[in-house]
């Protein structure tokens, strides 16, 4: 099989000592950003991102240990959530449900290996998923023209706000502010100045790192002022660090379950582990909580977003590699990455950077493999790090923040750029505005001017280019079924409720 | 902006254009159904602004007084304002700024600012 030899080849590429290494470091580093509350997968990669641009490291190994970052972020975010009630981004709200009240029963050991083994399960599922379901999606993407793209896009934001966030109109508000910022700069077709204010700086447009240090790293630190007050939590004893067989089996097809959930969400565009957790765990307790134990410390309540946040992440490469449309706000960050590398994220990769693709898939099975391991033995490290006092964790965190944009930069006025944009990014989330949309829309927004304007040079000004072609028809369709979801869950959850009666 | 290619019927301005018609149509479904908004105290919101100005005053100094006192300086600012003693912040602040530096200068080969302060001070070129 082909796959099978792609898979062999990308192996190939991460059995080396410096890749395993670096996985190893990701991994490492990803859960120690999962675990510290109020940083989650995606700042941790934003913070990170800098400081290995700077490292001169090649791409795919940056790739990789970038990934690494990722899911391990989404596996250590539920150690916090589980010993603090306090959960570290929006895709572990759901793991405080269940996870806290078990700590507090005395089961804060169980808890975290059972939510291990649940995210290890999630992850692996959602890892094969991504090697035989991407290179499929990439053959067919292939066929894609500049008219298909700004569809796809289209499909992109309609997902976003239908499904992302409390408010679907913040969530759009959100795309097309990061859309805004994109424009600034020099226009790559004609050469004009677009809002650059005069200012050198920005004729290049704002640089991607200035980006999200300022929106993720910036308003971070201005928010941790507000709720940092975990330093008054009693940290529960920890026991027996492991699972019996009979707890496994008990909450077998709840992973499985999950894990299917959080892969296919995670493939939407655009939405991210925190709809992956809340569908999963809505779906579990619809099914399994016949005595009303969900909410109270039920094991299934709490294995169910966990394999489901580790499967989004396997999930959201998919799109990211084969479309170039990144599934979630940390898979934007990743595709921002790859373009500091100069590589147009894309159909294309599979067939132009098969080392790289195929490395990180690799690289992800291994990975997992390490969360697994190190994560038992080294769950009571994990746990003083959350001990620490935030007079030193907030500096450090943004000194290394900046230091990453200086050094990228050369430039004090990166550091005002970024600066600026935390303010408003404070003021964003403040305002309840989710971010990723805006990272999103900021990473797609020139992909998709470009390829509307590709389209309309190609039809001479004609708009029937974006209703001609199968692929069109497919993507309008299932744009219209997004954008109704909301609306049919809705009915459904009425039916529900007067069956009830 | 004219410009005159033809082969690009759209040009540099419609796109974004379009993003504005469309950012002010949502404003407007937001300002006529707005949803609650919860302020903080003010006592975070003036440490909130502190924090900027420390910031911006940081991006300021950063290539006058160099990386190692200007960051030593936020960093024990930072470190006061989320309830460090005075030992600790201090601490804190030699310790990250001489790691982060050690860092980047001799692991990462990334020249960071000595200062132009002390460069004249010492008569060599910062």
């Amino acid at each position: 099989m082909e796959v099978l030899s792609s898979l062999a080849t990308g192996f190939a590429v991460v059995l080396t000592p410096t890749h395993l290494f670096l996985i190893f470091l990701g991994c490492l580093l990803g859960t120690l950003f999962g675990a510290l509350p109020g940083l989650g997968p995606i700042n941790g990669v934003a913070i990170l991102l800098p400081i290995c641009y700077t490292l001169g490291l090649p791409v795919e190994s940056s790739l990789i240990m970038l990934a690494g970052i990722y899911y391990g972020a989404e596996f250590g975010g539920r150690i916090s959530s589980i010993l603090l009630n306090v959960p570290g981004d929006a895709g572990a709200v759901f793991t405080c449900l269940d996870g806290y009240p078990m700590a507090q029963k005395g089961l804060a050991g169980p808890a975290l290996a059972l939510s291990g083994v649940a995210s290890f399960i999630g992850g692996s599922i959602a890892i094969v998923g991504l090697t035989f379901f991407a290179p499929l999606l990439a053959s067919v993407a292939i066929y894609f023209g500049p008219a298909e793209y700004f569809v796809l896009m289209v499909f992109a934001f309609a997902t976003i706000g239908a499904l992302m966030g409390s408010n679907p109109v913040k969530s759009l508000i959100g795309v097309t502010i990061g859309l805004i910022i994109g424009v600034v700069g020099v226009d790559s077709t004609t050469g004009v100045l677009r809002f650059t204010l005069g200012e050198a700086e920005l004729y290049d447009g704002f640089e991607f790192l200035i980006v999200i240090v300022g929106f993720f790293a910036v308003s971070e630190i201005m928010l941790m002022l507000e709720h940092h007050s975990s330093e008054d939590f009693e940290m529960p004893k920890i026991t027996r660090v492991y699972v019996t067989m009979k707890e496994l089996l008990y909450c077998k097809w709840t992973m499985v379950r999950s894990s299917l959930i959080g892969f296919v969400v995670g493939t939407l565009p655009g939405t991210g582990a925190s709809i992956a957790s809340a569908v999963s765990y809505t779906i579990a307790q619809k099914i399994s909580d016949k005595e009303g134990t969900f909410g109270k410390g039920d094991m299934r309540g709490l294995a169910a977003p966990e394999s489901a946040n580790n499967a989004c992440a396997g999930g959201a490469l998919v799109p990211m590699l084969t479309l170039g449309v990144p599934g979630s706000g940390t898979t934007a960050v990743l595709l921002g990455a790859l373009m500091l590398y100069n590589i147009n994220p894309g159909p294309m990769l599979f067939v132009e950077q098969p080392k790289l693709v195929w490395g990180l898939i690799a690289s992800m099975y291994i990975g997992n493999v390490m969360l697994l391991i190190i994560n038992f033995p080294m769950v009571r490290i994990f746990t003083k790090i959350l001990q620490v006092p935030y007079w030193l964790l907030v500096p450090s965190v943004i000194v290394l923040a900046f230091v990453g944009v200086y050094s990228v930069n050369m430039s004090t006025f990166a550091l005002l750029l970024s600066l600026i944009l935390g303010v408003l990014g404070y003021f964003l989330r403040k305002l309840h505005y989710p971010m990723a949309p805006v990272i999103l829309g900021f990473v797609l927004g020139k992909i998709m001017e470009d390829n509307l304007r590709r389209a309309f040079a190609m039809s001479g000004g004609e708009i029937g280019i974006f209703f001609q072609g199968t692929i069109n028809y497919i993507l309008w369709g299932l744009t219209l079924f997004i954008l109704f979801v909301p609306m049919l869950s809705k009915m459904v959850a009425k039916r529900y409720a007067l069956a009830k009666k | 902006m004219e410009v005159p290619f033809s082969y690009d019927p759209l040009g540099p301005t419609a796109f974004p254009i379009a993003l504005g018609t469309v950012l002010a149509l949502l404003s407007v479904v937001i300002i006529v159904k707005p949803r609650e908004v919860h302020f903080p105290a003010l006592n975070t919101n003036l440490k909130t602004l502190l924090i900027v100005l420390l910031l911006f005053v940081y991006q300021l100094s950063f290539n006058v007084l160099g990386f190692l006192l200007s960051t030593a300086l936020l960093v024990f600012c930072i470190a006061k304002i989320f309830k460090g003693t005075t030992p600790q912040a201090l601490s804190a602040g030699v310790g990250v700024s001489g790691v982060v530096y050690l860092i980047f200068s001799f692991l990462l080969e990334v020249p960071l600012p000595v200062g132009s302060l002390f460069a004249k001070l010492l008569g060599v070129s910062s």
